[in-house]
């Protein structure tokens, strides 16, 4: 059966029939690439992926703070969490990073108006809080499941928001302040008392992962 | 004996099938040809119903840009019968020309 013209050498058309390099993308039907069809060696430079492996800051500091609450220092630098005071951020992906400076705990859910009952910390290798032990050496962070929160034990820290929920509103509050001596007691309010558990003060900065 | 050469044509712009002609006796087709009008290949198709069935000539043949089809070849010949319809379909609307030449009513 003749054709007149231009031939398929096949039926169906073979890759002879297309000549070189004319294929264009309105060729190629929308959301049918996919990452099979990718070289694993085609090394594609990162600056033609579009929201890969940079980051921005989103917040810093002050945001979302609660205007409500005066801080305790004078400082715009820092947000006052004591006394139940909090401050939120909201992470855009998983791969967002927060920064918190000074120890604090980060929650899920309503912020603590200063009746939270925090985990217990203590210096010592065991950490006993309820039916919890934690070791708080080498340790910066551990889940308190009973109240649904972080806790840092690290002065300052990068959270990143692997374990967090995008788009989902965490509390960043005062953590177990001041532990006295070995003991598993903490003293919530500590706005007076020795150690480095008793800041109240905290920097935030928010990296979002573009 | 003079012969009653006749010729159907048919553009196509839709991808239903249509009608090049039917068979008002005992005719020949003696050629078909199926025009591609537009720049990107189309998938076409020739048959004739005889009333029941489709019997094809040629099913999804693909036709590039730039080409046309000649579904008779050689010298072949296609004897239709009274009631007998020759259609063509495509699947890209608006993408052939079809031109058949026949003999009508050979006895």
């Amino acid at each position: 059966m003749p054709y007149t013209g231009n031939k398929p050498s096949a039926v169906p058309l073979t890759s002879a029939d297309i000549a070189d390099s004319i294929i264009t993308s309105a060729k190629i039907v929308d959301g049918t690439i996919v990452n099979a069809d990718i070289n694993a060696s085609a090394a594609i430079a990162s600056t033609k992926l579009s929201g890969i492996g940079t980051y921005s800051v989103h917040a810093i500091s002050r945001y979302n703070y609660q205007t409500a609450v005066t801080a305790s220092t004078g400082s715009t630098n820092y947000i006052d969490i004591s006394g139940g005071n909090y401050v939120s951020f909201t992470p855009t992906s998983i791969n967002d990073i927060i920064f918190l400076s000074h120890y604090c705990s980060v929650r899920q859910g309503t912020a603590s108006t200063g009746v939270d009952t925090y985990l217990m910390m203590a210096t010592s290798a065991s950490i006993t809080s309820g039916d919890t032990k934690l070791n708080y050496d080498g340790q910066n962070m551990f889940y308190d499941a009973s109240n649904d929160m972080y806790h840092f034990v690290a002065k300052s820290f990068l959270l990143p928001c692997t374990s967090l929920t995008p788009l989902t509103t965490y509390y960043i509050e005062q953590a177990a302040a001041l532990h006295n001596s070995n003991s598993t007691t903490w003293n919530y309010t500590a706005a007076s008392g020795s150690g480095d558990y008793k800041h109240h003060n905290v920097s935030l900065i928010h990296y979002k992962y573009n | 004996m003079a012969q009653d050469f006749t010729r159907y044509k048919a553009r196509l712009t839709g991808t239903s099938a249509a009608t090049l002609f039917t068979a008002n006796s005992n005719d020949t087709v003696v050629g078909i040809s199926v025009a591609n009008v537009l720049t990107s290949a189309v998938n076409a198709s020739v048959f004739i119903n005889d009333g029941t069935n489709d019997f094809y000539l040629v099913k999804n043949a693909p036709i590039p840009a730039g080409s046309s089809l000649q579904v008779l070849d050689g010298g072949a010949k296609v004897v239709v019968q009274t009631g007998d319809i020759l259609k063509v379909v495509s699947d890209t609307a608006s993408s052939l020309d079809t031109w058949v030449s026949t003999v009508d009513a050979i006895s």
